[in-house]
């Protein structure tokens, strides 16, 4: 289990100090989904920067994750930008391993390996900058697990996809997480996406952020978009729209 | 379709030339001689057999400045590029010593490298070195930080970060200066030859020619340099596409 604890963050800004993060405390248990669901601005992406190290906490800690940068596979939200677009989809996919030495047949195993876990076509010699947006979303998550990471963590990776590319990659993600048995983090806009993929969902405040509330998502595998018009799943937001009623009394100043 | 907008390209200023000056007579042909006299006159050096000593020794002088700025530019950009403290403390010297004229210092170049190649090595050497460090620099600065948080958080030490993805991002910028460079850098290696004087070279040659008063060799010359500026700048674009493939895509 990782388990973020306390964790407070605050920049500079024009106006002096501005708090971002003001104690945000939740468990991410093994094998599960931990969606994470926020206002613009709360600071989501600056909670995850902490989480996979990429910046410190003023106070609190992140702990059950040992070596970050080998045990933490990340998608970014810009994927294009996050891509090497003068390499291929293979040379994207191997790049974790080529930043740690591994090549080879070691290196060409593992590749057919995370290969065969989408279902979207993709030639190892193709160059990135001519993919489709799903496409190229699809090489980052498997660039991602190419590392087998004890910790998966996505932000908003669908936020630049149309509608059906977002379903199918939906799709493919749960489908990996499950077989695949990671530990996820997934940041999303969306709720009902942030519900159909967790399998427990944090509620973050505005800024500054604290947890809202944790919704536990118990809905049977495997989902799909009909996973999102049964009555289960309409249950479970009914009562995450209750955790962000602006009038929750045990939840004051969660208005999103 | 390409192709054909370069040909158009290519036969304009001829034809432009031909029609006004040969045709319609509007200039001053002591001037401005015809096209057809200095293509006649370019045949006719090409034949003597002098150009090729010409071009060797200017084509030598330039593409040595030019390749040792190129080389030491794209170092030192490299280095100012990565620390915000060094560019802001390099950026009086560079900017200095660009915005000058290099041709209005050749003095300087005497004093210190004589009147062999050297100094005229050297002062092609300044222009492109100058050109390279700020395009380089600039080039490292753009470089994406999504692309480096992404390589950060897979472990990328700080080396691999500026040579797998730095170096890489701020490369289509280098080009840029690449393109710069070549054209500045055969300007001031023709007119150094101008100035210090020289045995053979095409700005010697033009020089020459200008004491002469010899106004269609002038003009022959000055399409051989053009011409040569031409071919080699084709050649770096070509390279460019083959190196820098995915920009624009």
């Amino acid at each position: 289990m990782i388990r973020v604890d306390g964790i407070h963050r605050s920049f500079a800004s024009s106006t002096g100090v501005k708090k971002v993060l003001a104690g945000v405390s939740f468990d991410v248990p093994d094998n599960c989904v931990t969606t994470i669901f926020g206002p613009n601005g709360c600071g989501k992406t600056t909670l995850i920067n902490i989480i996979t190290g990429l910046d410190e906490p003023e106070r609190g800690e992140v702990s059950g994750v040992v070596k970050r940068s080998q045990e933490i596979g990340y998608v970014f939200q810009d994927y294009r930008r996050s891509l090497l677009p003068w390499g291929s989809v293979e040379e994207n996919i191997l790049f974790p391993l080529t930043l740690r030495g591994v090549g080879g047949t070691a290196a060409q195993a593992r590749l057919n390996e995370v290969l065969q876990l989408v279902t979207l076509p993709l030639d190892p010699r193709q160059k990135v900058y001519s993919l489709s947006g799903g496409q190229a979303q699809a090489v980052c998550l498997l660039r991602a697990l190419i590392i087998k990471p004890k910790l998966l963590v996505l932000d908003e990776p669908f936020a630049a996809l149309d509608y059906e590319l977002t379903i199918q990659l939906r799709r493919i993600l749960s489908n990996v997480c499950k077989s695949l048995q990671l530990s996820v983090i997934l940041i999303s806009h969306d709720l009902d996406e942030a519900i159909v993929l967790g399998d427990q969902l944090i509620f973050l405040t505005r800024s500054p952020t604290t947890v809202a509330g944790v919704l536990p998502i118990r809905l049977p595998y495997p989902r799909t978009v009909e996973s999102l018009t049964t009555p289960a799943f309409i249950e479970l937001k009914s009562k995450a729209l209750q955790i962000f009623s602006p009038t929750s009394a045990s939840l004051s100043g969660a208005i999103c | 379709m390409g192709r054909v907008q370069t040909i158009i390209g290519v036969v304009m200023l001829p034809l432009l030339w031909w029609v006004s000056v040969d045709v319609l007579r509007l200039s001053n042909l002591l001037l401005f001689p015809t096209f057809g006299s200095v293509v006649l006159r370019l045949g006719t050096i090409i034949q003597s057999g002098t150009l090729e000593a010409d071009l060797v020794a200017t084509l030598y002088r330039w593409v040595s400045g030019f390749a040792l700025g190129v080389v030491s530019g794209i170092l030192a950009g490299l280095i100012l590029g990565s620390s915000h403290t060094l560019r802001r403390i390099f950026e009086f010297p560079v900017e200095f010593f660009r915005s000058m004229p290099v041709t209005a210092i050749f003095p300087l170049f005497l004093i210190v490298f004589g009147i062999g190649d050297a100094s005229k090595i050297a002062m092609a050497f300044l222009p492109s070195f100058l050109l390279m460090t700020v395009n380089t620099s600039y080039g490292v600065t753009l470089a994406d930080p999504t692309r480096r948080r992404m390589a950060k958080v897979f472990g990328a030490t700080p080396a691999q970060i500026f040579f797998k993805i730095v170096s890489m991002d701020a490369l289509p910028q280098i080009f840029v200066g690449l393109r710069l460079a070549l054209a500045q850098s055969l300007i001031v290696a023709v007119v150094a030859e101008m100035f210090i004087g020289t045995d053979q070279g095409l700005g010697q040659r033009i020089y020459d020619s200008y004491l002469t008063n010899s106004i269609t060799t002038l003009y022959a010359l000055l399409i051989v340099v053009g011409v040569l500026g031409y071919v080699m700048n084709r050649a770096l674009v070509l390279i460019e596409s083959r190196i820098i493939f995915w920009t624009g895509k």
